[in-house]
C-alpha cells in the first residue's frame, strides 16, 4: 500500500488524497517514427514505420538498461511533451504511420496511457505494438492484449534468481504473458539479451529454447541480443559475437524456425531464411529492408507458408 | 550625457515627434532585440505547468517539465533501446 503522497516502485504511481493517479499519462517523454525492424520485429509488416512512444520511470530496475536516463528517472526530472491519446493517434495518422509502438520504457508501466492510445488507434484502423518485459497480471494484461496486434517480449532470464537479482523481476509471469500472448492472437516475438557471465550458460540456453517451442510453437521469432556495458553493469564486456552464434545454433537444433542476431550488424544473421528450402526470404541491412521475397504470407520459392503478418 | 537627455521628457518627444523621430535608431534596436531573446526563451527553455495542488496548503506537489513539441523530434537520431 502507498501511504498519502507515496511514489510507486515504477516512479510514476503516486498516492494523492487518496487516488492512486498515474502521473505520466498524456506525457510521452520520448516520441519517435522508427522502423519495425528496431523494436525488433521482423514477422510483422516489414519495412513499415511506427510511431514510436515512452513516458518516464519504469516497473522493472534492469541493471542492464539501455534506456535508464528515462526508465529510472522520476517523471518530474526530464521534460516531456504534452500528447494526450488523441493526440498520439492524429500525429501517426499526420505522419503516415500506420502502427504505434509502446516502448522504450515498460509500457506496462504507463498502462493506463498505452491501453487508452491503444483503443483510439483501433478504431482509427492503426496497429499497436508492445515492447514489454511482459511482467504484468494475467487480468490488466488481457485488456491490453485485446487492443494489441503485436508484441516483442524480453525473457531476459531463464532463471528466477538471476530475474530478481538484475531485473527485480520474476520468471514466472513472464512465461505467463507470452503464452497468454500466443493464445489471443498476438504476433509474439522473443529477445534474449545474452549478458556475459549472466546468462551465457548454453545449457540454460538450450532449456530456453525447448520452453518456447513446447510452449509457443516452432514458429515464434528470437531475437538474441549483443549485451553492450550499460548503466549499473558497465564492469561487463560486450557478449562475444561467437556466443550469439553459438546460441543461435542451439535454437535452431532445438527446431525453432526463426532465430536473430541483434546488435551486431552487417551479418547474415539479420535476414530471414525459408525454414522449408532455405531461401533468402527477407535481406536486412541494419533496420533496412533491402530484399522480401516473401508474397502474400508465402515464400516466393517454395510456396510454403511463413510464420507472421505480412501485407 | 547629452544636452538632450537634460531636457524635459515632453520637451525632447516634441522634437523627435517634428523631426519625424518617435524613438531613436539605438533605442529601436534594442527593443527589437529584447524581444527577440523573449521569443526565443519562450521557444527553447522548458517550462513548468503545475500538475497537481494539496488541498489544505494549495502548494504544488508534483511538477511536470513540458518541452515543445517539435516535427524534427520524431526524425532524430536517438540511442534508445526498443
Amino acid at each position: 500500500m502507498l501511504a498519502d503522497n507515496e511514489r510507486g516502485d515504477c516512479r510514476l504511481r503516486a498516492n494523492f488524497d487518496g487516488k492512486l493517479r498515474s502521473l505520466t499519462y498524456g506525457y510521452p517523454c520520448s516520441v519517435h517514427i522508427d522502423p519495425v525492424e528496431k523494436k525488433p520485429l521482423f514477422h510483422f509488416y516489414p519495412g513499415k514505420t511506427v510511431l514510436s512512444l515512452a513516458t518516464a520511470g519504469c516497473n522493472l530496475h534492469c541493471k542492464n538498461c539501455q534506456n535508464w536516463q528515462i526508465s529510472q528517472a522520476n517523471p518530474e526530472d526530464i521534460p516531456s511533451y504534452k500528447l494526450g491519446p488523441g493526440e498520439v493517434i492524429n500525429l501517426a495518422i499526420e505522419k503516415n504511420c500506420s502502427m504505434l509502438a509502446y516502448t522504450y520504457t515498460d509500457p506496462f508501466a504507463f498502462y493506463e496511457y498505452a491501453l487508452d492510445s491503444s483503443r483510439l488507434a483501433r478504431d482509427n484502423n492503426l496497429k499497436n505494438i508492445l515492447v514489454t518485459a511482459g511482467y504484468l497480471n494475467q487480468e490488466p494484461l488481457k485488456k491490453l492484449y485485446a487492443v494489441n496486434d503485436a508484441a516483442n517480449i524480453d525473457l531476459k532470464f531463464f532463471d528466477d534468481d538471476m530475474y530478481k537479482k538484475i531485473t527485480s523481476a520474476t520468471l514466472r509471469p513472464v512465461l505467463d504473458a507470452l503464452v497468454l500472448a500466443k493464445q489471443m492472437g498476438v504476433w509474439v516475438e522473443i529477445t534474449h539479451l545474452i549478458i556475459p557471465t549472466l546468462n551465457d550458460d548454453f545449457t540454460l540456453i538450450k532449456k530456453m529454447c525447448v520452453w518456447i517451442k513446447d510452449n509457443l510453437g516452432k514458429d515464434v521469432p528470437i531475437h538474441f541480443s549483443r549485451f553492450y556495458p550499460h548503466y549499473l553493469l558497465k564492469n561487463l564486456p560486450p557478449t562475444p559475437v561467437e556466443t550469439l552464434k553459438r546460441a543461435r545454433e542451439i535454437a535452431f537444433e532445438v527446431g525453432i524456425n526463426y532465430v536473430y542476431i541483434g546488435n551486431v550488424w552487417g551479418q547474415e544473421t539479420e535476414n530471414t531464411y525459408c525454414p522449408y528450402d532455405g531461401q533468402l526470404l527477407i535481406k536486412r541491412v541494419g533496420y533496412t529492408v533491402v530484399e522480401n521475397n516473401i508474397e502474400k504470407g508465402n515464400c516466393k520459392f517454395c510456396g510454403h507458408s511463413i510464420a507472421g503478418r505480412w501485407e | 550625457m547629452n544636452v538632450e537627455d537634460q531636457r524635459p521628457k515632453t520637451e525632447a518627444r516634441k522634437q523627435k515627434a517634428e523631426s519625424g523621430k518617435l524613438i531613436g535608431r539605438r533605442r529601436f534596436l534594442g527593443m527589437c532585440g529584447k524581444l527577440a531573446l523573449g521569443a526565443i526563451a519562450v521557444c527553447v527553455m522548458p517550462f513548468e505547468i503545475g500538475f497537481s495542488k494539496d488541498k489544505k496548503t494549495g502548494k504544488t506537489r508534483f511538477v511536470m517539465k513540458i518541452k515543445p513539441f517539435r516535427d524534427s523530434d520524431l526524425y532524430k537520431k536517438h540511442n534508445l533501446a526498443g
